[in-house]
């Protein structure tokens, strides 16, 4: 019988697992911030910096974050938007598809954030 | 009150007992790893991996002796993962709770201060009979040893040893003979005695709470944190116009119904005007040894999913879905209930509840209106019927005796549904996904993934009450209907033997 015990809090679990993904996590104003670059869309190829709030990631990986903190200038043809504590951004609310099915959901989460940057204009 | 339990999967129990009970009759000994998990009264252990030994890690001489360097290994191990370490030894010959010989409390003392040394808890002592009954105490170099109240193995089926001492079978009395024919003394003996607690009593957790407590069970406990409204009266089964006008609590309603219902010599009832997604409504759902959810949101049902698999806590979980018709009239009603235990999939898995739904009720906003409107979503589905829901109280009922009586030893099934239209009655299959963080959470304990958090309507909720209950109208009443109430009961009391 073998147990895999979560063995951190979601938030140090959530940043090594951006880190082991190369997305240069970053902690700052309650945020943690990393890189994305989309594939597809008016951001192809850009590394975009986007975010998600501590207390979002506290449950990773039982629960995925809900929003997507972007720079203002990252904008959607169509959008649910809240203030982000990080001035100059702000914080688009996305739910993400299938959860739970892939084996890394750091992969998972990585792709919902890609494909949601490709609906950027 | 500071309780100690222990819990282990199937699983583990089958492990271990395959190394302890010899065929050779002799005693033997192992050790395994536990995670700590912290209730409100009650504090579990919750072993998650054995330690099995190695070549002179452990000497079988008739009884059996760890090596100190065995008991250094997986203390360093466990400690290693932030757990705790227990010693297993067993008494082949022995029946029921086990008490300590001397030479199992020198031992068990012995290792007490190393065990406790490195890992930075408490060592745990376990001992099987030969009849399978597990008996547990917890060590501290200080204080010595402290029993366990009870270890439950957790999978398709739910068996727990009791320490007849300190949780004692209730007597049976005559309002439960017709139960106890159904299953014997033991069965009910076992039944009685197990901590159960119902998060929701809406419509099917208030008629759940009611029918366990008439089943003779001595400590049944509720969990909600809503009002009673007129619209919940259609279906709310005991609940008065009264209590809406009074401003009456879910679980004041449900208390009362379960007291005038209660079969059991002392019933030992709860109420808990909280929220499972709160930090003090898990901890006290965490004091519990089975729990019913009766609760429809993702992020209540994604705690009581978590704590299934990360405190070996088994979830009986069920729901109504009814498909009206836009115009009027009815297109179909389905039921389910499922066990959400280790060796079942969990709710995430078989498709109850969705990552994205708990995420976004974990942010408030399932059933905001505005933000639903603007995201293009539905609403939450609102209809119930009162004519249906007993079908899903008897539904999920059914699954419990499946759990904990195990008739003909089979435990429990696949989620079942049935469907009103068709009349039929399905097994729904899943499977586990390899990917799911709830069940390979298992045996986590306290290091389970924080999903609680404040719950700003369960806050509302209840400071709208307490300040409805200021009103002079609503003082008065309450006033009135507590002499009624308690008046009945001494009556109850004097009259009934």
């Amino acid at each position: 019988v073998t147990a895999q015990l979560v063995t951190a809090t979601g938030l140090e679990v959530f940043v090594a697992a951006l880190e082991a993904a190369g997305a240069e996590p970053l902690l700052t104003a309650g945020l943690v911030s990393y890189t994305v670059t989309p594939v597809t869309g008016a951001m192809a190829d850009r590394a975009v910096r986007t975010g998600v709030t501590v207390e979002e990631v506290a449950p990773w990986p039982v629960a995925p974050p809900h929003w997507i903190h972007l720079p203002v200038e990252v904008r959607f043809p169509a959008t649910n938007i809240r203030p982000s504590p990080v001035p100059g951004w702000q914080a688009h609310s996305r739910d993400i598809g299938a959860w739970g099915i892939a084996q890394l959901p750091i992969g998972a989460w990585l792709a919902h954030v890609r494909g949601v940057l490709g609906g950027a204009v | 009150v500071n309780r100690f339990a222990v819990a282990m999967t199937t699983d583990l129990d089958t492990e271990a007992r395959r190394h302890l009970l010899r065929a050779d009759g002799q005693e033997d000994v192992c050790l395994a790893t536990y995670a700590p998990s912290s209730g409100a009264i009650r504090t579990s252990a919750i072993l998650n991996m054995l330690v099995l030994p190695g070549a002179g890690e452990r000497s079988v001489h008739g009884n059996a002796s760890f090596a100190g360097q065995y008991v250094v290994r997986a203390a360093s191990e466990a400690a290693a993962r932030g757990l705790g370490v227990a010693l297993l030894h067993s008494h082949p010959g022995g029946g029921g709770w086990q008490g300590m010989s001397s030479i199992d409390e020198q031992t068990e003392r012995s290792y007490a201060r190393v065990a406790e040394t490195i890992t930075g808890l408490p060592l745990v002592g376990m001992t099987i009979a030969g009849d399978r009954t597990w008996s547990a105490r917890s060590w501290t170099a200080v204080r010595g040893h402290g029993d366990a109240e009870s270890v439950r193995v957790v999978g398709s089926v739910l068996r727990v040893s009791w320490n007849d001492r300190l949780r004692p079978a209730p007597r049976t009395t005559a309002a439960q003979v017709r139960t106890v024919s159904a299953w014997g003394e033991a069965m009910q003996a076992d039944l009685t005695r197990l901590r159960v607690l119902v998060v929701g009593v809406g419509t099917v957790g208030l008629d759940l709470a009611i029918r366990l407590v008439q089943a003779g069970i001595q400590q049944v406990a509720i969990m909600d944190f809503d009002t009673v409204e007129i619209l919940n009266l259609d279906r709310l089964i005991t609940a008065t116009r009264l209590d809406a006008a009074l401003l009456r609590s879910k679980v004041y309603v449900a208390l009362r119904g379960m007291r005038a219902a209660a079969t059991a010599r002392m019933p030992e009832l709860q109420g808990y005007e909280l929220s499972v997604c709160e930090p003090a409504g898990l901890r006290a759902a965490l004091d519990y040894d089975l729990v019913f959810s009766c609760v429809d949101r993702p992020w209540p049902r994604a705690v009581l999913n978590q704590i299934a698999f990360s405190d070996l806590i088994p979830v009986v979980d069920g729901g109504l879905a009814i498909e009206p018709f836009q115009g009027g009239g009815m297109r179909n009603a389905t039921w389910r209930a499922h066990v959400i235990t280790p060796g079942r999939p969990c709710l995430q898995c078989n498709g109850q509840i969705a990552g994205a739904q708990v995420a976004r009720d974990r942010a408030g906003l399932f059933d905001d209106e505005t933000y639903i409107r603007t995201a293009g979503l539905k609403l939450p589905a609102r209809e119930n019927v009162s004519l249906l829901a007993p079908s899903v109280t008897a539904s999920m009922l059914a699954q419990f005796v499946s759990l904990a009586v195990a008739p003909g030893g089979l435990g429990v099934p696949d989620g079942l549904r049935y469907s009103v239209s068709t009349h039929t009655l399905e097994h729904i299959p899943a499977e586990t996904q390899r990917g799911c963080a709830y069940e390979n959470a298992l045996g986590s304990g306290d290091r389970r993934a924080e999903l609680t958090a404040t719950h700003p309507s369960a806050a509302e909720a209840r400071e709208r009450r307490a300040a409805g209950a200021q009103r002079p109208r609503v003082r008065t009443g309450r006033l009135a209907q507590r002499l009624i109430e308690t008046a009945s009961a001494a009556a109850g009391r004097l009259w009934v033997p």
